[in-house]
């Protein structure tokens, strides 16, 4: 036995070595294990009893004031022929389509205009005329379960208005498409059988009309037209829009290509003014060049060499051409002395060029100042560039001027380019919806023209019964159900709190403690559970 | 077990349940070392009314009349019951002798039934001083020197502080637990702490135990 802490903790730690504590997996403390939630419905026997009853006064109670319902059924049928309409969606550039008319019929014939026609035909007070049971062939029970169900539902309906009505079909009437037929179902159910039959028989009449009127061909055909005809003027009006704008605004014929040839122009003209400024940019380096290089040039040089008699050659052989000329003239005058003479002058003007020729070999060398080529060279070229500078400066600002009109008018027709594009994709969205109007009219002429109309092809097939039997309540059920649900609301009631209930109840209890042993049990002293104490302990725990 | 005292001569299912509980009782205090080792045990209860005091003194009457000399001690000074239990004059009793106003011979009533005698709490102001000296240990030690055991109502270790001081002087304890009334780690603090007194722990009785499942459907379980 232990005698102080450091021992309790001892033992503890030995528990733990020998695996008993922590408990093993799975066998941890907190679940809830089938016999503690039996236990725990024996104990809670009255909170489980009390919730069965109450939920067993309720079902008394609603099968008590529930009116008897019955039901009242008719059917439509479509007709093969007419059992499709043409769809024409002109905000979209999509074909038509035929589509099956049933497909929608339950949503049409649930249409709140519908049900408004019925409820102003029948009358409010009608539609919501409050429970009567018949006494006529009740006992007495059955008439003190009537005066309970009539003050129950007992209603004022002086002053009911449609839209009270209205809620009440709303709720009460049920259209229904079979999956593989044509046929509708529509049933109507209310507390009183003739008025279950009056109220649909008038509902029947009124769906075939008013789908008459949601599917009459003519309408359709009407519809189409007109809409046809709407996209026309609406493309009309696109297209005029459009020349308005070109003329008035845009005052070009072609907008593209008006708008590229002035890029075009633009991007030329600037090209131009570019390389002119180039060119001056260019010119003015250059003369700079050359002024700088004539100021390291001298217009004149001196030439060492010999004296030339080249003066004198050229004047003798101007001479000597001179005379070959006469020479010639007496030849063609047969003047043969002459000829002889010019001979021989010229044979001696030549023997003095050979002379003079001799001469200037021999002589002597001096210093002659001559003009310097390169300095002449380098003005004359500079007179050149000064002439095309002027010439660059001179063109300049046509250029600039050209280059800004280009510019303005380009810049005039891109604000304008947005506008354009507008209208032009409203021109083709309207001539789009133009176009599948006309195919939309084009198909409905030719069912007209086939002579295919009265599209609503709902037939009555059966009119509104007149029920014969109730069709509810089911008061037993009723009963029934509220007892269930008032045992699993008990059952849950009990389940929510025995789930954190940790209260130390049995021995086993005690036992699941570190370390306790149960030495004695004392059961409490009534015979039934003496009784289920001696029987536990003869079974053995 | 509450106000019910065991008449050793009671036939019926009563008398054959709770005979037979404390028959069990009995050889498991014996089999831990009861009259070997342990010759005063106290019966001690997390609460009040958790039948302590009901079991301490049928094992008394149940062991009496079998053949040995039992005393009974109450040592609940708060809520003494033995006497009107026994019927017997409520005072002089323990009180009186922790306050030294009374002999140890006084306060004993003997022979209220067969082998038990009882020293019943007696009346008193002050609950808690008279334990906190050595003469409650020395009354016990002498109360055994002609008895072969002694049963202690220890008070609710929950309720009176002098509860700790009336463990420390018997020789081993034993827990009676109300079933249907702690929650479990209330239990498991409780048990913690009788142990860390140092007074060996023999282990626990459950009382008042409810079988909620009639026998046919626990069987089935």
């Amino acid at each position: 036995m232990t005698k102080n802490l450091a021992d309790e903790r001892l033992l503890t730690a030995r528990e733990a070595m020998l695996g008993a504590y922590p408990p093993p997996l799975g066998n941890e403390p907190g679940g809830l294990p089938f016999k503690r939630v039996l236990g725990a419905l024996f104990r809670s026997r009255l909170v489980v009893g009390t919730c069965a009853g109450l939920g067993c006064a309720v079902g008394l109670f609603l099968a008590v004031t529930t009116p008897n319902t019955y039901v009242s059924q008719g059917t439509f049928l479509f007709t093969t022929s007419g059992s499709e309409s043409i769809n024409v969606d002109l905000t979209r550039s999509s074909d038509p389509k035929a589509e099956a008319i049933s497909a929608n019929a339950v949503h049409v014939l649930q249409a709140d205009t519908l049900l408004r026609r019925v409820a102003e035909r029948v009358g409010p007070e009608e539609i919501l005329k409050p429970y009567q049971p018949d006494d006529n062939f009740a006992g007495g029970l059955s008439k003190l379960l009537h005066r309970i169900q009539r003050d129950w539902n007992a209603v004022d309906v002086a002053g009911a208005t449609v839209d009270e009505a209205l809620k009440m079909l709303r709720k009460r009437l049920v259209v229904d498409r079979s999956r593989q037929s044509d046929v509708l179902i529509a049933t109507y159910q209310t507390h009183d059988a003739e008025l279950a039959q009056k109220i649909l028989g008038v509902y029947m009449k009124e769906a075939q009309k008013w789908h008459q009127e949601k599917y009459d061909d003519p309408t359709v055909y009407d519809e189409v037209k007109k809409r046809a005809e709407d996209a026309v003027k609406a493309k009309d009006l696109a297209r005029r829009k459009l020349a308005d704008f070109m003329d008035q605004q845009a005052r070009v014929q072609e907008f593209d290509f008006q708008l590229e040839r002035l890029r075009t122009e633009e991007a030329d003209a600037s090209a131009r003014l570019r390389d002119n400024l180039l060119s001056i940019e260019s010119t003015q380096k250059q003369i700079a060049e050359l002024q700088k290089l004539l100021e390291t040039l001298t217009p004149t040089v001196v030439v060492h060499r010999r004296l030339t008699t080249t003066k004198s050659v050229e004047v003798i052989q101007e001479e000597i051409s001179k005379l070959e000329v006469q020479r010639t003239r007496a030849l063609t005058t047969a003047q043969t002395a002459d000829v002889k003479a010019f001979d021989q002058q010229i044979a001696s003007l030549q023997g003095r060029i050979k002379q003079l020729v001799e001469d200037a070999k021999t002589a002597p060398e001096v210093d002659i100042e001559e003009d310097n080529p390169a300095y002449g060279e380098a003005r004359a070229t500079i007179g050149k560039l000064g002439t095309q500078l002027v010439q660059d400066h001179a063109i300049t600002p046509e250029l600039t001027k050209r280059k800004n009109d280009a510019s303005t008018r380009l810049g005039k027709l891109l604000d304008l380019q947005p506008k354009f594009v507008e209208l032009r994709d409203a021109e083709v969205a309207a001539e789009a919806d133009a176009k599948a109007g006309a195919e939309a009219l084009q198909r409905a002429e030719l069912k007209k023209q086939l002579q295919l109309g009265n599209f609503s092809s709902l037939k009555v097939i059966d009119d509104a019964s007149l029920p014969l039997e109730k069709e509810g309540p089911n008061r037993t059920k009723l009963i029934l159900g509220g007892l269930i649900v008032g045992l699993f609301l008990g059952f849950g009631l009990v389940l929510l709190r025995t789930v954190p209930d940790r209260t130390v109840r049995t021995p086993a209890d005690l036992e699941a403690l570190d370390g306790v042993t149960v030495i004695g049990v004392m059961p409490r002293l009534d015979n039934r559970n003496m009784r289920r104490h001696m029987a536990t302990r003869m079974r053995g725990w | 077990m509450k106000n019910i005292l065991i008449d050793t001569e009671q036939r019926g299912l009563r008398g054959d349940v709770i005979a037979t509980e404390l028959g069990h009782l009995w050889a498991y205090l014996l089999q831990r070392g009861a009259l070997a080792n342990y010759r005063s045990i106290g019966f001690c209860a997390i609460g009040d009314d958790e039948g302590s005091n009901h079991v301490a003194a049928n094992l008394a009457l149940y062991v009496g009349a079998r053949g040995l000399r039992v005393v009974l001690v109450e040592a609940t000074l708060r809520s003494p019951e033995l006497a009107g239990m026994f019927e017997l004059t409520e005072t002089p009793g323990l009180a009186e002798l922790l306050a030294d106003r009374a002999t140890l011979a006084d306060t004993v009533r003997p022979r209220v039934a067969p082998g038990v005698d009882v020293v019943p709490a007696g009346g008193t102001t002050d609950a808690f001083w008279g334990f906190t000296n050595d003469r409650f240990a020395a009354a016990v030690t002498d109360l055994l020197r002609d008895r072969d055991v002694c049963f202690v109502d220890v008070p609710g270790i929950n309720r009176a502080p002098e509860a700790a001081l009336v463990v420390r002087s018997v020789d081993a304890l034993v827990l009676v637990v109300e079933a249907n009334r702690h929650d479990a780690d209330v239990v498991r603090r409780n048990i913690t702490w009788l142990r860390s007194l140092g007074t060996p722990f023999l282990g626990a009785v459950l009382t008042d135990v409810v079988y909620d499942l009639p026998a046919a459907i626990a069987r089935l379980t």
